[in-house]
């Protein structure tokens, strides 16, 4: 064996050997997360207003180029350069990297972490929209994909502090989900509430979002991305089954997701909400992130169960705390995202790749211990250094628009055009 | 001459222009509106309850010459009355008109 690999080694550093069908895998599934773009888009852009409709498009589109961008030049660098527990130093745009990543072409790897960068930057349009300022979205989009979400996946990926106490986040409910999460948290309770949304007793009001055909596509767009996201997370094709396994598990967790969100909406707030069932889905998807590999089937429908609940009741919180998350990002990736990860410590199996049994299914609670200060580590850390991001750019450029701006819409104030110009589109017979 | 005036629910529009066309009268305007009542409806979204004060209506404008303001009317309240009756007409007085085409002014330029 080790003569093998000092002999495949030494061919590797003249022409390196790739394998073919996991760069395939791996590069179809980075275009599969890629797409998740066009799902988030549409997402946020069916939940809130159309006069800034445009403005939220802009932001996707401008967020996901800063960050291959950023994650080219100095984010992969401090997320899987060699260096010490908390950030790697090397790498700089890809300069001076083995050709090969595991049978991956550097390229080919780096694409598929790039675009999970893009993800985690996405997550937070949605949560300050109709309210943030274009360029303070320009700013914080460098800064997360260069340098926050890099520094948390190099703790758990790019062999820091967590990956050395073996903690298991598969697909990133943590690494992508709960700093995403985090950011929104911050972003939104920073750039606070659009006007008129609570009331001065602390009462919510509606602020209804203006299209529930694009909220259904850009949900299906996503659960469809998804199975590039933890699929594609095996980085490779060599066990067919664990792929198959986390394909599974990528469609039993959110449907179940949605069943349960449907069923809380129903019996609290007396009605079908589609909204609410869609998140359901999406707390789903984060859900089983962490957890896709690790996992049987019964262990993936109680985490999409669990998620479901949450993200309901996670948008009834943000109503009582007073921050205003008009498509429930910070449910559906932060709250979820932690439970996701929490969930490997519970239903965990070490045969499927967990660092031990879970708690529920015959093991000790050290897993669950592990998975409890890996993920609330990088919460508090993602939620530091936003509050430092945030608080900067809103000192040198400010972080919400003007009063007229929000009222009249950053679409025609900002941008210069509408989403949907002439008349808007109405039915009769 | 006399404009119509008429405030319907969009659900009323088939019956309600059906019954005018029975009547031989076959020009009219439909518009989009909002509209209060006299009472607001309780809504709920994303688990957040919301008064409705607004409801989508219908507005249908009809510009009419005298002798045909009777029988409009008749149609329209036929047309209503038999999708739940709801609505109002109103009335006002035409001062003049002009069909763009041929340049012909007041009475000749209604049907």
């Amino acid at each position: 064996m080790s003569l093998v690999a000092q002999v495949g080694a030494e061919t590797a550093a003249e022409a390196p050997v790739f394998d073919g069908l996991s760069t395939m895998w791996v590069l179809l599934a980075a275009i599969l997360v890629f797409f998740m773009q066009a799902g988030f888009s549409m997402v946020e852009a069916g939940l809130i207003r159309t006069k800034n409709a445009a403005n939220v498009l802009m932001k996707n589109l401008i967020d996901f180029s800063l960050a291959a961008l950023a994650f080219y030049a100095i984010g992969y660098a401090i997320m899987y350069g060699t260096g010490n527990s908390i950030v790697g130093t090397t790498g700089w745009f890809l300069s001076g990297l083995d050709p090969s990543v595991d049978g991956l072409p550097i390229e080919a790897f780096w694409l598929f972490q790039a675009v999970f960068a893009g993800t985690t930057a996405t997550i937070v349009s949605g949560a300050v929209a109709e309210r943030m300022k274009f360029g303070a979205y320009l700013m914080y989009s460098f800064m997360i994909t260069a340098l926050v979400y890099p520094v948390a996946g190099h703790w758990v990926w790019g062999g820091g502090w967590l990956s050395e106490m073996g903690f298991h986040d598969f697909a990133g409910s943590t690494v992508v989900h709960a700093v995403g999460g985090a950011a929104a948290l911050v972003g939104a309770w920073m750039v606070g509430p659009r006007i008129g949304r609570f009331n001065k007793d602390g009462s919510s009001n509606v602020i209804n979002g203006h299209s529930m055909p694009l909220v259904a596509v850009g949900t299906f767009i996503l659960w469809f991305g998804w199975y590039g996201f933890n699929a594609g997370s095996t980085l490779g094709f060599g066990e067919p089954d664990v792929v198959a396994r986390v394909a599974m598990n990528t469609t039993l967790a959110p449907a179940m997701g949605v069943i349960l969100a449907l069923v809380v909406s129903w019996m609290k707030y007396g009605k079908t909400d589609l909204t609410l069932a869609l998140n359901g889905a999406l707390a789903g998807l984060v859900g089983i992130t962490a957890p896709c590999a690790a996992v049987n089937s019964g262990g993936a429908i109680v985490i999409g169960a669990v998620s479901g609940i949450l993200v309901v009741l996670g948008i009834g919180w943000l109503n009582k705390i007073r921050v205003d998350d008009p498509v429930g990002a910070i449910p559906v990736h932060g709250l979820c995202g932690i439970w996701g990860t929490l969930a490997v410590g519970l239903f965990g199996y070490e045969a499927f790749g967990a660092n031990s049994d879970g708690l529920l299914v015959g093991g000790s609670a050290s897993a669950l211990g592990v998975q409890a200060i890996g993920t609330f580590s990088i919460v508090a850390f993602t939620i530091a250094a936003m509050w430092v991001v945030f608080k900067i750019i809103k000192s040198v450029v400010g972080l919400r628009v003007s009063e007229e701006c929000e009222i009249k819409g950053i679409d025609t104030e900002e941008h210069g055009l509408e989403a949907y110009g002439g008349f808007q589109i109405f039915d009769a017979e | 001459m006399k404009l119509l005036t008429v405030v319907l629910r969009p659900e009323q529009l088939p019956a309600v222009k059906q019954a005018l066309f029975d009547v031989e009268i076959r020009h009219m305007t439909a518009v989009p509106v909002l509209g209060t009542a006299s009472a607001t409806e309780q809504s709920m979204y994303r688990g957040v309850r919301h008064e409705i004060s607004l409801f989508k209506r219908l507005r249908l404008e009809l510009a009419l010459n005298d002798h045909k303001v009777e029988t409009a009317m008749e149609a329209i309240a036929k047309g209503a009355n038999e999708t739940g009756g709801f609505g109002k007409i109103f009335v006002t007085e035409l001062v003049d008109t002009m069909t763009i085409f041929s340049g012909e002014r007041g009475e000749r330029t209604l049907k």
